[in-house]
């Protein structure tokens, strides 16, 4: 419908056929993108296709590890849930002779067998807050209990790591799944981040104007108008950037083929946007999905096992994709939730807010003896009690920090924590 | 970048403007930095009552706003916690002492949000907004967060005192503020006494407050931290506690004596900085990103000390300046988040959502949550509100206000509320075809001009302009739909950004 309104250029090809048209690289330079003139400037090299990536699975609500990984061994856990908890007689996928997953984790038991999904048990914090808004910034900001952050924790590794390197594409340094921006890459310095929306459903054939964006050739151009003067005119490179960077994802989502359809799950679909967006080489480190749904007070098991089976089933079916298409081995994924529930089930045939529980991992890069760290938590602890941390959650982000994405924990996390065999 | 004021010498800069030159665009500019948008009826009105009478209905009552429903409800559980706090006996039948807890908790951030809900919809009305804009400055300077103050009460009635404070002198309301029980827990004064004194608000009374660094020294800081001594907040109002209060001599700005918290607002505003960091502050909130030159500067910060301070002084003067107007400032501020927000809602005339969840996760996201800020310095602005995540929050508003209603999925509780609001007249949420039917009908050039009058600062480049109406010409479909696209673009247009 539009087809005749020139718009911004996507790629350095394009800008250059531009520039090469008569716009010229100086004349257009002052309101081209800005990745597009800082590439010009520096004459850089295109980015490196095997960079690590980092996805993080958000399990929102508090995910309930007891009937996550299930200490089937323990008589304990039946006395503490006669109702919530899995009968004995269950087909549990064993992971060694204490613990097993549930039927509906299937899928991730096959990848724990190939050594593609490691289990860390009882992962938590000191002084462990029961509120969902703050137990989740904690884990977010990466925080001492008593300690307020503003940044996340990914946000100040891209604060220290991927700053002040000049960027040849227009891509965003982290994207997110989720319709605001999430804590944990919530930076102190501005960065290019990109959201690809919620739960909604990636559009593969766009249609602009039943989507609502027939605006967006417009916007192109109101942005491309020459602007008086400060600040309009640093809004407008601000715009044209995101306007280029929205374009070239919109295409990738739209022209993605995965290896098979992913289930049809919001996660599943996010999934499969994160895979599109590896595969097609973008510079992105992080990657940050959420799901909802864990806070389970009450009428818990079914609920509770049908996230799970949205999670195993959307892993599995990104691992997958990912090896199809060769990027198994740069590509770590990890959950995390605000806290575990309760080891006892309430009236309502629920958990309540609780501690520990156990966190997991997946990708081909693995490096876990025996894919679990850590021990079942210890149920011996009458009937009101809580599960103790194990295992400081910034344990592991200090390790993949590290050890995944090549950046010095202590200068992001502000101490030093000892680090896992992880990757 | 420092700012050049060509048109208008620093002799005449503060002078009263010619009431003959008042105008829609003098009239538009006012209202846009002064609230939070200058609606077509606004300005009219604003030119038939001249600058005088627009900045008298603005300020000259103050407009009460009482506290939300839930933070009422939170007051009497948090009294009512307290009094059983040694006896459990008497909770609930069936609460545990944990569950009164949680519940507590669950109140405290419902409150927080409720009210600052609350305070939007008060806000967006048109009659309240200079007001509110003024009460959200000060709230920017004089700043107290629920990220460490929790109790949505202490802040709330911090906002009230700062929202009365048009009367009072600077003076007056920083000694006001230091027994503010908001600001005695935001920064920690309850826990500073004789032999332990805690330098946190002393140290930023200097510095955030009243002079600004390079105008105090650590000393000063020291012994102004002791003289703080002895404030606790009882019965939930800030008093003096003379047995924690250090009694000792004090040497602050070189005057030496038993001094006390009184005393060390006093020798503050005896220096020659108190006048002017206001007035900086002041400017950088409603005219420009770029620090004025000192000279103006200091000739604003005597004029404002001749009248003694006074709060409203400040914002009388400037609003009625000849350099407030001068055409220099049209499109020289980025608007902060709540400024875009409530200003897109009053030039679309819409209502607040009626989910007070949602909308605190976009301001959020956009960068400001009101009384929220995140540390004692409050927002920076400027430049730091534009990132390409808060960018995209503001345009995914737009799109959001735009929406089809329907589309949004509501739960349960949801769609009560939304039920209610429109029951009470305030279910306006999103741009409905009918509410284009007006404006469709205006040939193309006319209706550029309409939007680029209505919703944008000065004049825009005219390829801006050329823009929307070769779009209007040259695309096909329903006139409605294309009015809607071209005011989606130009919302989310960089030039909408700026006021």
């Amino acid at each position: 419908m539009h087809n005749a309104i020139p718009s911004l250029p996507t790629t350095r090809r394009e800008f250059l056929r531009l520039s090469g048209s008569g716009l010229g690289l100086l004349a257009f330079s002052t309101f081209a993108p800005a990745f597009l003139t800082r590439a010009a400037e520096a004459n850089v090299p295109a980015p490196a296709r095997d960079r690590r990536v980092l996805v993080l699975v958000q399990l929102g609500g508090g995910n309930d590890g007891l009937n996550t990984v299930v200490p089937f061994a323990d008589d304990n856990y039946y006395k503490l849930r006669p109702r919530l908890g899995f009968q004995r007689s269950t087909q549990f996928s064993k992971l060694n002779d204490q613990i097993g997953l549930p039927p509906t984790c299937l899928p991730l038991a096959r990848l724990f067998n190939e050594g593609k999904f490691t289990v860390v048990q009882n992962v938590g914090y000191p002084n462990p807050n029961r509120s969902h808004f703050r137990s989740t910034e904690i884990w977010e900001t990466a925080s001492d209990a008593q300690t307020y952050l503003s940044s996340g924790w990914l946000g100040r590794y891209v604060d220290n790591c991927c700053d002040g390197t000049p960027s040849a594409t227009a891509d965003p340094v982290a994207v997110h799944g989720t319709t605001t921006l999430p804590q944990s890459i919530q930076a102190d310095k501005p960065q290019n981040y990109f959201g690809i929306g919620g739960n909604s459903r990636i559009n593969v054939r766009p249609h602009p104007r039943r989507d609502g964006r027939a605006f967006i050739p417009l916007l192109d151009q109101l942005a491309q108008a020459p602007t008086p003067a400060e600040p309009a005119h640093f809004l407008s490179h601000t715009l044209m950037d995101a306007l280029v960077t929205e374009k070239r994802v919109q295409q990738i989502l739209a022209s993605y083929r995965p290896e098979k359809p992913y289930p049809n799950f919001p996660l599943a679909q996010s999934l499969q946007g994160v895979a599109a967006l590896v595969a097609a080489g973008l510079e992105t480190r992080v990657y940050f999905c959420s799901q909802p749904g864990y806070d389970t007070h009450s009428n818990q098991f079914n609920t509770h096992q049908n996230k799970l089976t949205e999670l195993a089933q959307s892993l599995a079916a990104f691992q997958s994709d990912l090896e199809h298409h060769g990027l198994d081995k740069q590509v770590l994924t990890m959950t995390f939730s605000e806290f575990g529930r309760r080891p006892y089930e309430n009236d309502a045939l629920g958990t309540d807010h609780g501690t520990a529980a156990p966190l997991f991992l997946m990708g081909s890069a693995l490096k876990t003896p025996g894919g679990i760290i850590g021990q079942a938590p210890d149920l011996n602890i009458g009937p009101q009690g809580d599960l103790e941390y194990k295992i400081d959650f910034r344990q592991i982000y200090s390790t993949v920090l590290h050890r995944w994405l090549d950046a010095d924990p202590a200068k992001i996390l502000g101490q030093k924590f000892q680090e896992l065999p992880l990757v | 970048m420092a700012l050049e004021l060509k048109n208008v010498p620093v002799s005449s800069a503060w002078l009263p403007l010619d009431p003959k030159a008042w105008n829609d665009d003098l009239a538009r500019h006012l209202l846009r930095r002064m609230g939070f948008a200058a609606t077509p009826d606004g300005v009219a009105h604003s030119v038939r009552i001249g600058l005088a009478g627009t900045l008298q209905e603005a300020f000259g009552q103050l407009r009460p706003l009482n506290p939300s429903t839930t933070l009422v409800n939170f007051r009497k559980e948090r009294d009512d916690v307290r009094t059983q706090a040694t006896s459990y006996r008497q909770a609930p039948a069936g609460a545990t002492p944990r569950q009164i807890y949680v519940n507590l908790e669950q109140l405290r951030r419902e409150a927080f949000t409720d009210s600052v809900h609350h305070w939007l919809e008060f806000a967006r009305q048109p009659e309240n907004s200079a007001q509110e804009n003024f009460t959200l400055f000060l709230s920017d300077v004089l700043v107290v967060a629920f990220n460490k103050d929790k109790d949505p009460s202490q802040i709330f009635d911090h906002v009230d005192l700062l929202r009365r404070s048009w009367q009072m002198t600077y003076p007056e309301l920083i000694k006001a503020v230091t027994f503010s029980p908001g600001m005695i827990r935001y920064l920690d004064l309850d826990t500073s006494y004789v032999g332990v004194p805690n330098e946190n608000y002393a140290r930023e009374l200097m510095e955030l407050f009243t002079l600004g660094e390079g105008h105090y020294t650590e000393k000063d800081v020291k012994e102004a931290a002791r003289a703080l001594t002895g404030i606790v907040i009882r019965q939930e109002e800030g008093t003096f506690a003379r047995p924690r209060w250090d009694p000792g001599v004090k040497t602050i700005f070189g005057a030496a004596g038993p001094w006390g918290a009184k005393d060390v607002v006093d020798l503050i505003f005896k220096q020659p900085a108190s006048r002017t960091f206001l007035p900086h502050e002041f400017l950088a909130w409603y005219l420009t990103n770029d620090p004025v030159p000192k000279p103006y500067l200091e000739a604003l910060g005597a004029l404002w000390a001749e009248r003694g301070m006074r709060l409203g002084a400040l914002a009388e003067i400037v609003f009625s300046s000849r350099l407030f107007y001068d055409p220099q400032f049209r499109g020289t501020l980025i608007k902060s988040p709540v400024r875009y927000y409530l200003g897109l809602l009053q030039d679309l005339n819409l209502d607040v959502s009626p989910f007070p969840e949602p909308v605190m996760r976009m301001l959020r996201s956009m960068g400001q949550e009101p009384f929220n800020a995140p540390n004692v310095r409050g927002w920076v602005g400027g430049k730091n509100w534009i990132n390409s995540s808060t960018f995209a929050a503001r345009r995914q508003l737009v799109q959001q206000l735009f929406g089809p209603a329907n589309a949004v999925q509501l739960n349960a509780d949801q769609r009560m509320m939304l039920a209610d609001a429109t029951k009470a007249g305030q279910g306006k949420i999103t741009v409905t075809p009918d509410r284009l039917q007006n404006v469709a009908g205006l040939a193309p050039p006319d209706l550029a001009d309409h939007f680029l009058n209505y919703f944008l600062p000065g004049a825009p480049d005219p390829a801006y302009r050329a823009y929307i109406v070769d779009y209007l010409n040259n695309s096909m479909g329903m006139q409605t739909q294309l009015v809607r696209e071209v005011a989606e673009a130009v919302l989310q247009s960089p030039l909408y950004n700026v006021c």
